[in-house]
């Protein structure tokens, strides 16, 4: 019995250290600052913020509050390469260069110009190549040093495509460049220490971003 | 025997290392700087002054401004040397000096003109929060006695009875603002100095300090420019000679004293803004007003507006925040809307191509307690993203050569008004703090003394970007004054909720 007794009191007191944040808050700023919202439900919790550029920034995943600590582990919550492209390509004999022809278009398919970064297979930018106000540029470059084409703009999505596939190959990439609403968080994790709780507000902080108070909205 | 013998030597010998040590330590020391804001200066010298000639090359071919400031010519890369050993400081209020390092100064022919150059490091506290290479080029008066009260308010907007320009520059010697001064008041918002590097073939054996070979003489020819005018052009005025060119006679004027050129009169020639090319025609800017669509704009809003439209003279600084000088190529479209909390305006990312418009929603409940300087600074922050974007889609091959840093975090973080935030902490926020220093001038806004008031346009100017990391990284007592201005003037509350008094008047919304 008694053992049974202190097996239900560890199981409480675990149950009382796995804290729940549950509804609405919002980031206290300052005027102007824009309004950043982070809403908890059950185990997931999302994170939107919406400033003077008229994108939203959004991110969100799954929490848990352990040992005085809120812990948001980000996911990936959509796709950021949503520009629309077709790829036509021919054979070039005697070499595994890419010949490339980029050509840029709004959503309205208007030429603009635009951004062609040559990303390596580190993940850094090499080189990156501004279009003509047509929104065109031809270029020739090597699978061996480029693992990818980033194509955006400021204020725009992105298409990223690999060059393997375009080894060998004479290619025309016709881009369409939406504006961009939404931004996404990348998948991450971020630890704050929770320095209050209280049925009004969260009051937070980390190395990263100091002093963090979120205030319950409803 | 032996043993003690050895034992003594070595005892002997770890002293005589170590008093080595200290004498070399010593004369090490007694060149180093005395005090520890100098030894600040110089860490931060080291840290941002990190281009060579290299860099500089590959940089202005892959375009000029890839640090986001804004060079006006092909300018051979050149940094003067800080003479770190003539350096002094200059205390100002609330904690805050300036170590100043001079340079090597060019003397001039032209003697209504005399111009410094130096380093101006602020630090507050231990910490150094910004350095410029800054020179001062004063008309008609002397930088000698008073150089210390000019050169403390390097950054100010505006310097009683001073006429001539104060030109700052990064660490490695890009142009970042030139404004040019009538009277204690800012006429204009860029002008640099330009060498313009002669090689001549004279007799010049009977100057004082000139020295031929071969009769080839080569010198500089130094100018005064306006925004990016060139030596030849109608926005330059030659203002002489430079270092061994001193009074050698030049094409023309036969004076030896070198000037060739009239110096520019207030309101006349350039760069005070007068009839030349370069400079912002009041029918540009005028245009530009009048493509500023206000159908559904707040009247507050609107009357802010129309304040710029009263005075004529408060256009250049409004419009030159966004453009050094040139009338804005878009039209603007403002409108009122409903718009999260913390949000006082909105600018769309893109740039509207069939109506050649960007249109910014302001939301007026955001303003029932504030004052007419925060709806300023809202117009003129929001104003700033307008610019930016329309800048890249009509002129993409020049804005993404200026701001090609912020093409790269943009390609980083797909995050616009993160990157144009950083953007304005580097080249707007000292250019808002004027335009709004001229409109609280022109409303007689009064402070108890110069200082306090380019403290306040310059926290103000702050507005929008208190989530960037700058700010963020700002000391702990600066950030919080700077919250609280902000605040007040928005809610009349400070940042913890207590009452604190708008400065600016009630904005009617």
């Amino acid at each position: 019995m008694l053992r049974f007794l202190f097996v239900f009191m560890i199981f409480l007191s675990s149950n009382c250290l796995a804290q729940k944040i549950e509804g609405k808050y919002s980031l206290k700023v300052n005027a102007d600052e824009g309004n950043r919202e982070f809403v908890f439900t059950n185990d997931k919790f999302s994170d939107i913020y919406i400033g003077h550029a008229g994108t939203r920034i959004v991110g969100g995943g799954d929490y848990k509050v352990v040992d005085k600590k809120l812990i948001l582990n980000y996911r990936q919550q959509g796709d950021q390469d949503t520009a629309v492209y077709t790829i036509d390509k021919q054979p070039i004999s005697n070499t595994a260069k890419s010949h490339l022809s980029v050509k840029i278009l709004d959503e309205q398919n208007r030429p603009m110009a635009g951004l062609v970064s040559l990303v390596n297979y580190s993940g850094a930018t090499i080189a990156t190549i501004v279009t003509d106000t047509a929104g065109k540029c031809n270029f020739i470059t090597s699978e061996r040093d480029v693992k990818f084409l980033e194509i955006n703009y400021i204020g725009y999505s992105k298409a990223k495509i690999e060059l393997k596939s375009l080894a060998g190959f004479n290619a025309t990439i016709k881009t369409v460049l939406h504006p961009q609403t939404t931004t996404y968080r990348v998948a991450t994790q971020a630890v704050y220490t929770i320095d209050d709780l209280s049925s009004k507000a969260i009051s937070l902080y980390s190395k990263q971003e100091g002093k963090l108070q979120l205030i319950k909205v409803n | 025997m032996k043993k003690r013998f050895y034992l003594v030597f070595a005892i002997f010998a770890t002293i005589m290392v170590i008093l080595s040590c200290r004498k070399e330590i010593g004369n090490y020391l007694d060149s180093e700087p005395t005090s520890v804001s100098l030894e600040a200066a110089k860490n931060y010298y080291a840290l941002k002054a990190n281009l060579n000639a290299l860099s500089y090359r590959k940089l202005m071919s892959t375009g000029p401004a890839a640090k986001g400031g804004t060079p006006k010519s092909n300018r051979p890369f050149y940094r003067p040397i800080p003479k770190w050993k003539q350096s002094w400081e200059v205390n100002l209020t609330g904690g805050v000096k300036l170590i100043i390092a001079p340079t090597a100064e060019k003397k001039l022919a032209d003697k209504s003109y005399t111009v410094r150059r130096v380093y101006i490091f602020k630090v507050e506290g231990e910490n150094v929060i910004n350095g410029e290479i800054v020179e001062f080029l004063a008309k008609n008066s002397s930088l000698k006695e008073n150089f210390n009260e000019i050169a403390s308010l390097y950054d100010r907007t505006a310097l009683k009875n001073f006429s001539g320009a104060i030109m700052r520059y990064d660490l490695n010697y890009f142009p970042l603002s030139g404004k040019v001064f009538d009277q204690g008041k800012i006429v204009n918002n860029f002008s640099q100095l330009v060498n313009l590097e002669k090689a001549k073939t004279t007799s010049v054996s009977a100057t004082s300090s000139g020295t031929a070979s071969d009769g080839q003489y080569h010198c500089y020819e130094l100018y005064w420019c306006y925004g990016n005018a060139q030596p030849g052009d109608a926005g330059c005025t030659f203002i002489g000679y430079s270092d061994s060119c001193w009074d050698w006679p030049s094409d023309g004027s036969g004076s030896g004293s070198g000037s060739t050129s009239s110096p520019p009169d207030a309101g006349g020639g350039p760069p005070y803004g007068g009839n030349t090319p370069t400079t912002t025609a009041p029918a540009n800017n005028a245009q530009f007003l009048a493509n500023i669509t206000t159908t559904n704009l707040s009247p507050c809003f609107k009357r802010m507006l129309d304040s710029l439209l009263v005075d004529q003279a408060a256009l250049p600084s409004f419009i030159g925040i966004f453009s050094n000088g040139t009338t804005p190529g878009f039209n603007w479209v403002l409108d009122n809307g409903i718009l999260p909390p913390n949000t006082n305006g909105t600018t769309a990312g893109t740039y509207d191509v069939t109506a050649k418009s960007v249109t910014t929603t302001f939301d007026r409940y955001k303003f029932t307690e504030a004052s007419d300087l925060a709806i300023m600074r809202t117009l003129i922050h929001e104003g700033a993203h307008a610019y930016l974007v329309s800048y890249f889609r009509l002129d993409p091959l020049n804005a993404t050569k200026e701001y090609a840093a912020m093409v790269d975090a943009y390609g980083e973080s797909n995050n616009q008004e993160a990157v144009h935030h950083a953007q304005f902490v580097t080249s707007f926020v000292n250019e808002i703090a004027i335009a709004l220093q001229a409109y609280g001038d022109r409303q007689g806004y009064t402070f108890s003394s110069s200082y306090e008031k380019a403290q306040f346009y310059d926290d103000l100017a702050w507005g929008g970007l208190t989530g960037t990391k700058v700010f963020k990284d700002l000391p702990a007592t600066t950030r919080t004054r700077i919250e609280n201005r902000l605040n007040s003037e928005q809610y009349g509350k400070d940042k913890n909720g207590n009452d604190m008094p708008i400065k600016g008047t009630d904005g009617g919304c």
